[in-house]
């Protein structure tokens, strides 16, 4: 049994940053949990928390039963994934792969064997007596992960491993660490600011902002029923589109929209007189010229992307964007855009690719109302309960 | 109609103008100069080093014929020369082996260990850099009479356990560039510091260590002034024998082109330990930033 647990756990640095602020998670054993969320969230601290590279300034972490909160990372029975990797420059890929387990004493004939089972697993018999230099970069990531396999701990921990591979390289390697998990088993903590990666390879994840967990959840269950305004902007590429609006006289009003709520049913009564609406790009739906359902808004594209399967279309809302602390820290978190943001709120909807051009031109999409999310403009939180719906949305109306 | 092929750009160097090429001129005259005033001693001993036994200071710039046998008079006469030579080794190794692993040591300490004061601490160490040695001379000798140390080998190796804050410095600054992942993936191994660093720091270190070792080797090798004062003549260094000279009583005169062969002698290993790791020494300058 390699579970863990970590028991509202903080770390405060001397600086005075709470860069981990009372964290309570439990990781079942086998279990692939992905911490994920912005960068500067806390995550990767709390990684090396559990790992004992850092210290803990209060809380107490279990690993397999045993408190391990003032043990040494030697004595943790864990072993890590880095970044960039950290492997020895002087050493061969033999020697790298053998060092752990020559500093534990592991007698000779067993280190041989573990190093021609993890060489064999991971296809890297022929770069044994390969100094790191002299690797590629995914090559380099398998030995890191090599080095790993080969102490067979209780524990994987892994600091974002996929993020200086080629994005080509990434998707293929993303779908080995998922094979290898299933094939070994043990119990991986993940760490990555890639909602994909945690989408694709976590069992459950648990979204991070400010040192505190948001949720944690399958990746269906963070999809489809965020439990606040952050986890929604955070999970989903492009990001949910987010609005205020005005809940008034039976209608859900913003941009110069209106929308009846009686379409909500009894849980229109639920929402305040102010929200924040999201619909996610892929639940829109475009309207057939001539029609006009009463959950149906309009706008003029000002930018198509075509992914060839689908297109990507963009268009502003006559309402200033969200601008709440989780959605702010978010966006830091992003790369500097190229232009000044608009001041009114920019969406973007999914849709089938066609023939069609769409920029410049006036389109109509229609939400479905059990589709769209509601949030409290003060607290952030989820207002109405969603779930996973089994149904695609409709292409057009 | 035809379009032709837009001419590739043609990279151009930037042109000088007529005072930055002076300057630069004027710049190469100054290094060549510079290396003429360093050379000159060197070529002059060693042109001296080949005339005629008796010649004295004087003579051919150029001898003919060149007297090649002052070489091994130097090397066999009037005192052994293998042993002093011996004992310049042992003293240079015995100064300079430790003191460079001490340094390297705490160099790790200073760039990787946390603890409460240590930039205050390596704030100290540096300033005693700063201390002149005529200011240390007589204590130093003091202690060493106090400590029974006097007519032994052992200040040596106490200066060479002690370390030097220079390349404490120099060490620190090539250890605070190393990835502090290597730090926690060797943690993770296993390792504790000590370990880290002897099997992570110690083996990425060439650069740094050959520019220690040719600092440090090289100032111990040429050591005169603590080797007269505290070692008896059985203990002493060659330099120290070289700078009596070579003297012939029957006809009372000083062998000068014997002398001027020893010294090239005894100048022989450091150059050619400096050649050996040039390529290193010049990676190690560039990496810890130290100018040699």
């Amino acid at each position: 049994m390699a579970e863990i647990e970590l028991q509202t756990v903080v770390k405060t640095f001397p600086n005075g940053v709470r860069a981990v602020d009372g964290v309570d998670l439990t990781i079942e054993d086998g279990e692939f949990m992905v911490l994920v969320g912005p960068s500067g969230c806390g995550k990767t601290t709390l990684l090396r928390c559990i790992a004992g590279l850092e210290e803990v300034t209060d809380g107490a972490i279990l690993i397999a039963g045993r408190d391990v909160t003032d043990v040494d990372p030697k004595h943790r029975d864990i072993a890590m994934v880095f970044q960039n990797y950290a492997l020895y420059p002087h050493m061969s890929v033999h020697r790298n792969i053998a060092f752990g387990l020559k500093v534990r004493r592991t007698p000779r004939n067993e280190i041989a064997a573990r190093i021609s089972d993890t060489a064999r697993l991971l296809g890297l018999e022929d770069l044994m007596d390969r100094r790191p230099l002299a690797l590629s970069g995914g090559q380099r990531q398998r030995v890191a992960m090599g080095r790993a396999i080969a102490r067979r701990p209780l524990v994987y921990l892994m600091d974002e491993p996929l993020s200086n591979l080629d994005a080509k390289l990434r998707v293929r390697v993303r779908a080995d660490l998922a094979r290898l998990h299933a094939q070994l088993g043990v119990t991986t903590v993940y760490v990555t600011h890639d909602q994909v990666e945690a989408m694709t390879l976590g069992q459950r994840a648990a979204v991070m902002n400010a040192g505190k967990i948001q949720q944690v959840d399958t990746p269906q269950g963070l999809y489809w029923s965020p439990v606040n305004l952050f986890v929604a902007a955070f999970i989903g590429s492009p990001s949910m589109n987010l609005v205020e609006a005005d809940v008034a006289d039976g209608a859900l009003r913003f941009a110069g929209f209106s929308l009846p709520l009686a379409a909500l049913g009894a849980d229109a009564a639920k929402l305040p007189e102010r929200v924040i609406l999201g619909v996610r790009p892929e639940h829109f739906a475009e309207v057939e010229d001539g029609r006009s359902p009463a959950w149906s808004i309009e706008g003029d594209v000002t930018v198509e992307e075509n992914l060839g399967v689908e297109v990507l279309v963009f268009f502003p809302v006559d309402a200033p964007p969200v601008e709440t602390d989780e959605i702010v820290s978010i966006r830091e978190a992003e790369e500097d855009a190229l232009l000044v943001q608009e001041a009114r709120a920019l969406f973007t909807a999914r849709l089938p690719s066609g023939r069609r051009q769409l920029i410049g031109k006036k389109i109509r999409l229609a939400l479905d109302p059990e589709r769209c999310y509601f949030f409290d403009p003060v607290t952030g939180e989820s207002l109405l309960a969603r779930s996973a719906a089994d149904e695609l949305v409709p292409a057009t109306v | 109609m035809t379009v032709a092929a837009e001419a590739a750009p043609v990279r151009r160097r930037r042109r000088r103008t007529p005072m930055q090429f002076a300057l630069r001129r004027a710049l190469d005259a100054l290094v060549l100069v510079l290396a003429v005033v360093f050379l000159a001693p060197i070529v002059w001993g060693f042109l001296g080093s080949l005339r005629e036994v008796y010649a004295g200071l004087t003579g051919p710039a150029i001898p003919s014929p060149a007297h090649w046998d002052n070489y091994s008079y130097a090397w066999s006469g009037e005192f052994a020369f293998s042993h002093y030579l011996w004992n310049t080794v042992v003293l240079t190794l015995i100064a300079t082996v430790p003191a460079v692993m001490t340094s390297a040591l705490a160099g790790y300490a200073f760039a990787r260990l946390r603890a409460r004061g240590r930039n205050t601490f390596f704030i100290f160490v540096l300033g005693t850099t700063f201390i002149p040695v005529a200011v240390v001379f007589i204590p130093f000798f003091w202690v060493v009479v106090k400590l029974g140390m006097y007519s032994t080998r052992w200040p040596w190796l106490i200066w060479g356990i002690s370390g030097s804050a220079y390349l404490i410095f120099l060490f620190r600054q090539f250890y605070a560039s190393f990835p502090t992942e290597l730090d926690d993936a060797a943690a993770i191994d296993g390792c504790g510091h000590l370990r880290t660093f002897l099997h992570v720091y110690l083996p990425n270190s060439a650069a740094p260590l050959a520019v220690a070792f040719m600092l440090l080797g090289t100032g111990w090798w040429g050591e005169y002034i603590y080797a007269t004062l505290l070692l008896p003549d059985q203990l002493v260094p060659l330099g120290v024998k070289i700078n009596v000279g070579y003297y012939d009583p029957g006809q009372q005169f000083t062998l000068v082109p014997v002398t001027l062969a020893a010294s090239i002698l005894f100048m022989l290993p450091p150059i050619l330990a400096f050649f050996a790791l040039q390529k290193k020494l010049a990676r190690g300058i560039v990496t810890t930033g130290v100018k040699g």
